[in-house]
């Protein structure tokens, strides 16, 4: 008998025609309408309500006063210890579109020069910090013909695009109640600087857009910002000690561990803001920030236009005259927010204080937790689903688009509909899957394959949740995605079959010392990869899986088996002779509902026994595709949101087709076999198209910074005065640290700006 | 060392009296002004049930003043608040307040007051109590300065009940029990209780003053600045006319 899995594949027709047949999968669907990822979690080990729609005595008591305060957070310069808020780095469309001083050296790598500058392709002298980038210094890792690999590099480098932060320094202490600087001993940086006069340090790796970031399962390039928050820092259940303060009778407060599934925007707001390269002077913590904030107007020093979609109602504006803060204090706009038992205690105490002064308050003491998840709560409104990909009328079929009736010409329908034809037959849409367009968005993703929810989505409330839900024939099994969170799959790479974590992926982009991105570990020593942590479920080791979601996979879902229900056996999977069971045996709960494969044949797993016999009989068994993998993005506004890539290497879309039509930079063992089989090298027809069909992904209200995408003034350090030869002693932060320039972006109302964000090369230096 | 002359003598004083101001910058001054004015109201009180309410400053630990190094200024709580009351009588309002100024440095305070009434029921019968707390909060602020006024009222059975906190004209009063009533204009709350015969219960209203003050320091205003940057102008033009003659 053959036995075919849900796909209609034979086993061995599934391996071989994965890359070339699959001309179908999921497609790119509309956003309107979707479910944001509901947070769940507990408070002190007891369920917690988050919302106050989910039942009483919620952590947030006014959903949309704890929106407001997490966008006066977000655009505050105050929040940085030298004028850096969030949106210093994501104002451009969630993203950078900055291009003086925006150089790192590369310093998340392992290579010689991961510390030292490099010229870039325009000229030998280029690059370094202060530079101001130009069109031709673009893309950094370059080809003698840009669509074959075999040409070979006529140019690399290990330096990255990303955004200028913070000139850090060493904290001491903040105002109260005003002054934008923290009190910091500050000194020029033995990397940035320009003739040993300190500049402004810059990101290892490119800022991407907030826009959408709410679907995704983890956040940052490296997936490191936890799906679990914890109340103080990125690493989940991962920081042992993690916990907020709870206020248990007037005169007692506790330390109570805090855990908040599909909350990792709150966890990512936790890094950048104590760290010494975006925002913050070293050894700043949370309650510093608190005490820094609190008794302050929101936007003390930033105009607020009076239309703001949120803050206009709070601003000081008006009509012909728009004045800088809201009318009221953090402190107020926290009490408003969250339950007074987070804020409420009127002694201090148990929350420590800093060396020589006052000790902190429990506001102070929890102000992570409200940055963190007001941050969050702001950024989940940002959803742009309003492109033409969400507009376009759709087969009541096939739910795909059809374009009519939105003013386009038959030539331009014809372009989009082989550009849809070239994404997904190029096996695009097998990694920038469903409506935010990237496997990361997990649970948005297995949400609308559901169909046990009996619900519907898209503009009309037309397509119906379900195996079809991403698109025909269950387009969505095809990407790995399946109606329950499975966050490890397996597929293959150029080293073999391994696992990875659904959601990232190697395309090749650059050398992998460069980066190791998903294959870091944590500040606990415990590595980033779900995968790997599975790995370790596999052998036994259950105290090596700190994420618990890994305990949820399912190897019935995995792409291509780990283990299979045969008697023959083979290198790289698990079969009878070696020792099987079936998923979910140790737990006693079958893993065996609405697999994408048949549960029988391969929802198995090897036993505890088997998988460390591997380790030595056959390593490939448990590989892991880790190294230099980093999180898909989404395609949506991608138009606007260069450079691209997780080293902005590359500054157009155009840039971004050639690499995959050559098929990536740096064949390595972890690289995702799909770049390989991409073939566009030679239809220039068709990469036109796709370009045609990835500027459908636009939402008109981010290139116009309509409500919900409208903000506060903002005043950005955009370099130094001078160049990348020579700059200015005599910062007023210390005489050691160069002049700055700013990029001051004015405030925008509901209504938007009249002039357009355009593509980052527009910024970009003619030659 | 050689002599000065009178227009260097007259130079170095304005060089000195400049970088003295530029030391000693203008504070702007800070202040608050804040309190809380308690009553208690009993109503269901039968014979044979007695009822008391006390005042007594919070222990020492309770309570602070911060004073950064090189601070002008002072908070003070009220005199009267140091002094125990061991029967304040019922509809009998009693203010507990804190104060303070202050132009240079940095100030934080707390100060707690306790509130206590004391039920006991040696009737020959349970009795249906109504309790009621009447407060008026208030906080006054100048210049870089903030105050909270927070009201905690609570029982030895159920350590949170309710909870007033006011902080820059934002009053939030929060209910933890459904016996506790809050008034509409949430000026005081209502608690109602049975007491069985023979029980007795305590309930306790603790007041917090928290004050901060950092006075920001003011910038010279601009007049002073082109004023001296003119007198040196004029100086200096003076002294390079000389420069020619000294070196012909």
């Amino acid at each position: 008998m053959r036995v075919t899995n849900k796909l209609g594949w034979t086993t061995a027709g599934w391996l071989f025609w994965l890359p070339i047949a699959f001309a179908h999968g999921p497609q790119p669907m509309p956003l309107q309408n979707v479910p944001i990822p509901k947070v769940l979690g507990t408070l002190g080990e007891l369920p917690v309500n988050f919302l106050p729609t989910d039942g009483r005595d919620p952590i947030v008591v006014d959903k949309q006063k704890a929106i407001a305060l997490g966008k006066a957070l977000f655009w505050d310069v105050n929040v940085g210890s030298d004028g850096m808020a969030c949106g210093s780095c994501h104002f451009h469309a969630g993203a950078d579109n900055r291009v003086k001083n925006q150089m790192n050296p590369g310093l998340k790598g392992t290579t010689a020069t991961a510390e030292t500058f490099e010229r870039l392709p325009s000229s030998i002298d280029s690059g370094g910090p202060n530079y101001t980038l130009k069109t031709t210094d673009f893309p950094t890792f370059r080809f003698n013909d840009p669509l074959n690999k075999a040409s070979g590099v006529s140019f690399a480098t290990d330096d990255v695009v990303s955004s200028s932060g913070t000139f850090s320094g060493n904290f001491t202490g903040v105002s109260k109640f005003t002054g934008e600087q923290d009190q910091c001993a500050r000194s020029a940086d033995p990397i940035f600087h320009v003739d040993g006069t300190g500049t402004r340090r810059v990101e290892p790796r490119n800022a991407p857009t907030v826009v959408n970031a709410i679907f995704n399962h983890r956040n940052f390039w490296d997936g490191r910002a936890n799906n679990t928050y914890n109340g103080v820092s990125p690493w989940g259940d991962r920081d042992p000690d993690a916990g907020v303060w709870v206020k248990t009778g007037a005169r007692s407060a506790a330390k109570q561990k805090l855990r908040l599934e599909n909350a990792s925007l709150a966890s990512l707001a936790m890094g950048p803001a104590l760290s010494d390269v975006e925002m913050s002077c070293v050894a700043r913590k949370w309650p510093n920030i608190g005490r820094k904030l609190l008794l302050r107007q929101p936007l003390q020093g930033q105009k607020v236009h009076h239309q703001d979609s949120v803050l206009g109602a709070l601003s000081l504006s008006t009509p012909g005259s728009l004045k800088p803060g809201l009318n009221t204090t953090y402190k107020n706009m926290i009490m408003g927010a969250f339950n007074p038992k987070f804020w409420s205690f009127s002694s201090t105490g148990p929350f420590g204080a800093p060396a020589g002064q006052e000790p902190y308050n429990q506001m102070e003491a929890n102000f992570s937790m409200f940055f963190g998840i007001a941050l969050q709560l702001y950024q989940g409104t940002l959803v742009s689903d309003q492109a033409p990909i969400d507009l376009t009328p759709r087969d009541p079929i096939t739910h795909l688009p059809t374009w009519e009736g939105m003013g386009k010409t038959q030539a331009e329908i014809d372009s989009l509909n082989n550009g849809l034809a070239t994404f997904t037959n190029n096996h695009c849409n097998l990694c920038h899957s469903g409506p935010a367009l990237t496997t990361a968005a997990i649970t948005l993703n297995s949400t609308l394959v559901d169909g046990t929810l009996n619900a519907f989505y898209g503009s009309d409330l037309s397509i119906p949740y379900g195996p079809d839900g991403l698109g025909p024939d269950a387009g969505a099994y095809a990407a790995g995605i399946s109606p329950h969170v499975s966050v490890v799959t397996r597929n293959t790479t150029v080293g073999g079959i391994k696992l990875m974590d659904l959601g990232f992926a190697n395309t090749g982009v650059a050398d992998p010392a460069a980066d190791p991105g998903l294959g870091a570990l944590d500040d606990f020593g415990n590595p980033l990869s779900y995968s790997d942590q599975y790995v370790q479920y596999l052998l036994g080791n259950y105290s090596n899986v700190k994420d618990k979601v890994v305990k949820s996979v399912r190897s019935c879902d995995f792409l291509v088996e780990i283990a299979k229900n045969v008697t023959t056996t083979n290198l790289v999977t698990f079969t009878i002779p070696n020792g099987i069971q079936a998923d979910g045996a140790r737990e006693g709960v079958l893993k065996n509902q609405d697999c994408i494969n048949d549960f029988a044949l391969k929802g198995n797993i090897p036993t505890i026994a088997a998988a460390n016999a591997s380790l030595t009989s056959a390593p490939l068994k448990l590989g892991v595709a880790k190294k230099a993998t980093f999180k898909i993005p989404g395609l949506r506004n991608i138009e606007l949101t260069g450079p691209y890539m997780h080293n902005g290497s590359m500054s157009t879309l155009e840039q971004v087709l050639e690499f995959y039509s050559r098929k990536g930079n740096n064949d390595n063992p972890d690289r995702h076999t799909l770049v390989s089989n991409i073939a566009l090298a030679n239809a220039p027809e068709q990469r036109a198209d796709l370009l045609a069909l990835l500027k459908s992904f636009t939402d008109e209200r981010v290139r116009y910074e309509k409500a919900p995408f409208d903000h506060p003034e903002i005043k950005v350090p955009n370099g130094h005065t001078g160049d990348h030869i020579s700059v200015t002693a005599g910062n007023p932060l210390s005489a050691e640290l160069a002049t700055e320039e700013f990029l001051v972006i004015p405030p925008v109302g509901a209504n938007g700006s009249h002039a357009p964000l355009l593509p980052f090369e527009s910024y970009l230096q003619a030659p | 060392m050689k002599n000065l002359s009178n227009k260097q003598r007259l130079f170095s004083s304005l060089m000195v009296l400049v970088l003295l101001t530029l030391g000693q910058n203008a504070q702007a001054s800070s202040s608050f002004d804040s309190q809380a004015t308690i009553s208690f109201d009993v109503s269901g009180i039968g014979n044979g049930v007695t009822a008391t309410s006390a005042y007594a400053p919070a222990d020492a630990s309770y309570s602070y003043i911060f004073t950064a190094p090189e601070s002008v200024g002072a908070i003070l709580p009220a005199a009267a608040n140091a002094v125990a009351l061991p029967s304040l009588g019922f509809g009998v309002a009693h203010t507990f307040a804190v104060n303070g100024y202050a132009s240079a440095g940095s100030f934080t305070s707390q100060h707690v007051g306790w509130y206590q009434l004391d039920f006991l029921n040696e009737s020959a019968q349970d009795q249906q109590i109504t309790l009621t707390v009447n407060y008026t909060l208030q906080a006054f602020t100048q210049g870089d300065a903030n105050t909270d006024v927070i009201l905690d009222f609570w029982d030895t059975f159920s350590p949170q009940l309710g909870n007033a906190f006011f902080n820059n004209g934002m009053l939030n009063v929060t209910s933890y029990d459904p016996a506790l009533a809050i008034a509409g204009d949430k000026r005081f709350v209502t608690y109602s209780f049975n007491l069985a015969q023979g029980a007795s219960r305590s309930f306790f209203t603790d007041v917090t003053i928290n004050g901060n003050l950092q006075p920001a320091a003011v910038p010279l205003p601009a007049a002073v600045w082109s004023f001296l940057a003119g007198l040196m102008g004029i100086l200096g033009a003076k002294k390079r006319k000389k420069i020619p003659v000294k070196f012909a």
